[in-house]
């Protein structure tokens, strides 16, 4: 929820600015996370019309008496390097927190933690249809963190997340 | 050797064989290092010392940046470069190698390369992302690697 209330400041700052053309983009995100599986989540962006965006992608589940969410805040910026214009790369920083929650059947004994982390993302997409305002694209974005400390020895933690999501410029 | 390992390694040599391009052609080869995921869960920590085969990554760049990539973990690629001062992005396919075997996969790669130095040689890191079929279905191998590359 913290990342929601700070991708919707992000978003409410970008919208202040007149000069900004902003596409707004929704759809339904695919995580993998390590486990061959792949969780539906959802996914929800921001978009300038120099092609900079911010993205929320978030997944979550219920089992039991556990809760087990991830959302993921990103911050992705163009680097044109392929020569078509409907196929597009990105970079930038992403911040994750995994939330996983434990309802006790005993009064009181509930537990809750929040995981944050820092890392890079790197991705790619396909603007598959455009028409007016609307758009609809298709995207594979990688979130890599490091491991903690053990970092230094090039241990990393990744998650990737496929979209589908259609825009409208505003 | 048996059944498997012999078609394995068929497959490796038949690979190398129709893949290796001219040795006229002006090109570039690298070797990096870098613990690949494998299987479930992110990368562990690198060998120390680094003699873990599966670590290792051989790469063939032609002077039209197409690039032949060897490994144990993730597999063996084949896909175009598109680079842009220092920063390169690849795309391509080949055959996905894991714990559950053998599959086909495409990847995305995204790398840096440092300018020349002695003359021939590049420092270079990259991190490569692949999608994979095997018998348990879809993987999604990864690896951080660093290293140098030699141009001809």
């Amino acid at each position: 929820m913290r990342s929601l209330a700070v991708a919707i400041c992000l978003l409410a700052f970008i919208l202040a600015n007149p000069a900004l053309a902003i596409e707004l983009h929704a759809g339904q995100s695919w995580f993998e996370q390590g486990d061959y599986l792949l969780e539906p989540g959802i996914s929800i962006a921001a978009e300038s019309d120099a092609q900079q965006s911010v993205r929320l992608d978030f997944t979550g589940r219920t089992f039991g008496g556990f809760t087990q969410a991830t959302g993921i805040l990103s911050l992705n910026l163009p680097y044109k390097v392929l020569p078509w214009d409907f196929v597009y790369t990105t970079y930038g920083l992403s911040l994750m927190d995994q939330y996983t929650g434990y309802k006790s059947p005993n009064p009181g004994k509930d537990e809750s933690i929040h995981s944050w982390n820092v890392g890079l993302n790197l991705g790619i997409g396909w603007q598959i249809f455009k028409a007016d305002h609307w758009d609809a694209r298709l995207e594979w974005n990688s979130h890599i963190f490091a491991a903690g400390l053990a970092f230094i020895y090039m241990t990393t933690a990744r998650k990737t997340v496929f979209t589908a999501a259609i825009g409208y410029e505003l | 050797m048996n059944d498997k390992a012999k078609v394995l390694t068929s497959i490796l040599v038949a690979f190398t064989l129709l893949g290796m391009p001219s040795p006229l052609w002006a090109a570039r080869i690298s070797l990096m290092l870098g613990p690949p995921s494998l299987g479930q869960g992110g990368a562990n920590p690198i060998s120390i010392p680094p003699i873990d085969p599966i670590e290792y990554q051989f790469s063939y760049i032609t002077d039209d940046n197409r690039e032949f990539m060897v490994s144990v973990i993730p597999g063996l690629f084949y896909g175009q470069r598109f680079t842009l001062d220092t920063i390169t992005i690849g795309l391509g396919a080949g055959l996905v190698i894991s714990t559950a075997g053998v599959g086909l996969g495409v990847y995305q790669s995204v790398g840096w390369d440092s300018r020349l130095f002695w003359k021939h040689y590049r420092a270079s890191a990259e991190y490569r992302q692949v999608i994979g079929y095997t018998a348990v279905g879809a993987e999604f191998p990864y690896a951080i690697r660093i290293g140098v590359g030699y141009e001809f």
